[in-house]
This record gives C-alpha cells, structure tokens and sequence, in this order.
C-alpha cells in the first residue's frame, strides 16, 4: 500500500485525526489570523496568504463544514493545502499540528475496505500512530468533499 | 442400520444476536473470538452502517451494525463478534467485526431443523443469507461474511432504501 508514504502531516481538528502527504501542505499559521466572512459557500472565513485570500472551512467531527464564527476560538491552528489536481490553495482550521517522517516512525496503516465507502468518500484509509487513528486523505478529496452535493443531506442530518 | 433409520447430519455453530428480532450463525471456524468494550474509532462519512473500525490484532477491523441494515436502532459496541471470511479460496483471510446484542451462543445444528424463507423475511438480509434453520423456537439466519462485505451488497441496500424512500413519497 503506498498512498501515504514519507513526511506526513498529522492534523487534529477537534476529536478527528487527519494524515496529509506533507508536499501537499502550504503552511501553518494562526487561526486569530483568520478574517470571518460569509461568502455563501461553506467556507468560515479566509486567510490572507502571498496576497491571496485563501477560503478557510472549519470542519467538525463528523466532516461536516460549518460556518459559526464563535467555533474559531476552538482552533489555534490553520493549515494551508493545495490541490494536485486544480493547484487550489485552501485553509483548515484545526487545533494541533505535527509532522512525523512515516520511515522513521512505528505505525500501521491500511486502504479503507471498498465496501465501506460512499461514492464520494473523504478517507482513503487508516494510519495509526502512538495510540491515535488518523484518517488518510488528501487536499482534493478534501475540497471535493466540501464540494459535494451530499454536503446539503449531510449538514442537514448533522443538525437534526 | 434399520430401513426406518434417518441418519441425520449435525455441525457445531455459532448463533449471534445481531437484533433483539434478528439472529445470525456462523460455523464454528470462521469465529475468530468474542470481545468486549473494544476502543471504536469513527471513519465518519463511509457507510451508515459500517462505519467504525477497531485496531484487532494491530489490523484496522471495519465493525458492522447489522441492526441498522435492519433499518432499527443502531447497537453500541459493547459485544463484539471478530469473524474472519474469505472471498476466494486461498485468499489471507479478511476480517470483520459484527455487532452484537448479547454474548455469542454455541449451538449444534442438525438438518432436520432446516427450514423456508418465511414470507415477511426482511429483504436486506436475503442476498447474504445462505439458510435458515430453526433453534429453541427462533429462527436463525446462517450468513455468508464475505458477502456481506462486499461493494454489490452495498449497493443493493443503497438501492433497497432508494426505492423504499420512493414508496413512501408516492403515498
């Protein structure tokens, strides 16, 4: 299996656990930095990066993006991400950051079962790593995810 | 022996409680072991009812709520059935785990207590049900694990509850 191989970026949202292939990670900042904005789409706010202002979602614990300004509080960290696919730069909010080099470190890691994914599915499998699970995705399924038209039953089924 | 004689055939299993309306047995090899209060860990946006996995054996185990393909209330954790499957002879064997109401029972099946599909069988269980026997007055579903994970089987539910969603907006 090699979808998750070298430095890895491993990302704490709240009790969620995520692993990113640290080439597609941006950089770190603070989310104090984050300018609130509602711009429609899913996104909490943006975060001015190289003269860009780059869209930044918060997600929560079930992946679901949510737009409550109170919940940046809750982040001190975001990271910048960027898509293989499009070279779309994005921020995610996030509480604790940390990058472990995958040959140096004891771990387990394995594909997620085909027959437990959805049709547009964020994680790609599971890394463990001194006690914690991880979730192994990438910026573009992450953007595809907060894309999707799912999002809508999904965000929906969250607040029921 | 005598011609009046019928030589019945038996075979050790194991009943599991998927549903307080709803039992399941496995033969005797394909369990693996019986756990309790496992660490569960949430992989949040796969199937409804597969969902979670556990670290068994240092091995990440996708755990199976068969009381929410029933379309019931979803099972905590708290019993545990690790059962191993095959999908083609001399594959590594796979795992699952499936959760469960109560402790895993040991029971001797004998043919003769096979027996027909009763008429309101749900129909999520049928493509994965191989057959089905009677114990103690109940009725037991003998199922094949390694249909149960497999992607043509979740597709089928997906169907099934489309069309049921459908019904019912027709109404």
């Amino acid at each position: 299996m090699n979808f998750l191989t070298g430095t890895v970026s491993l990302i704490q949202l709240d009790n969620l656990y995520l692993a990113i292939s640290v080439a597609d990670t941006l950089m770190i900042g603070q989310s104090s930095e984050v300018a609130v904005s509602q711009d429609g789409g899913n996104s909490i706010g943006s975060f001015e990066y190289a003269g860009a202002n780059l869209p930044t979602y918060y997600l929560n614990d079930q992946l679901i993006p949510s737009q409550d300004s109170l919940l940046l509080k809750q982040s001190q960290f975001c990271i910048g991400l960027r898509t293989n696919e499009e070279a779309d730069y994005f921020v995610l909010l996030c509480k604790k950051f940390e990058q472990i080099d995958l040959a140096e470190q004891t771990h387990s890691m394995q594909e997620l079962p085909a027959f437990m994914r959805n049709e547009k599915m964020l994680v790609e499998g599971m890394l463990e790593y001194q006690n914690l699970v991880y979730l192994v995705t990438s910026p573009d399924k992450i953007l595809d995810y907060i894309a999707s038209d799912d999002l809508d039953q999904k965000q929906e089924k969250n607040n029921a | 022996m005598p011609d009046n004689q019928i030589l019945v055939e038996s075979v050790a299993a194991w009943v599991l409680t998927a549903n307080e309306h709803f039992k399941i047995a496995l033969d005797e090899s394909s369990m693996e072991e019986y756990i309790r209060d496992p660490q569960i860990y949430s992989i949040p946006d796969a199937v409804d009812y597969c969902n979670q996995v556990i670290l068994w054996r240092n091995n990440f185990t996708p755990v199976i709520d068969l009381s929410l393909i029933l379309g019931d209330e979803a099972l905590d954790a708290q019993h545990l059935a690790i059962v191993a499957y095959q999908e083609y002879a001399e594959q590594k064997p796979k795992y699952l785990a499936i959760k469960l109401v109560s402790e895993v029972q040991s029971v001797t099946v004998q043919d003769d207590t096979a027996c027909d599909w009763p008429e309101n069988y749900p129909l999520e269980m049928q493509p994965v049900v191989e057959s089905l026997f009677m114990n103690e007055d109940e009725l037991i579903s003998v199922i094949n694990v390694a249909d149960l994970c497999n992607e043509g089987y979740r597709d089928y539910l997906a169907q099934l509850a489309e069309l049921r969603r459908n019904a019912l907006s027709a109404k």
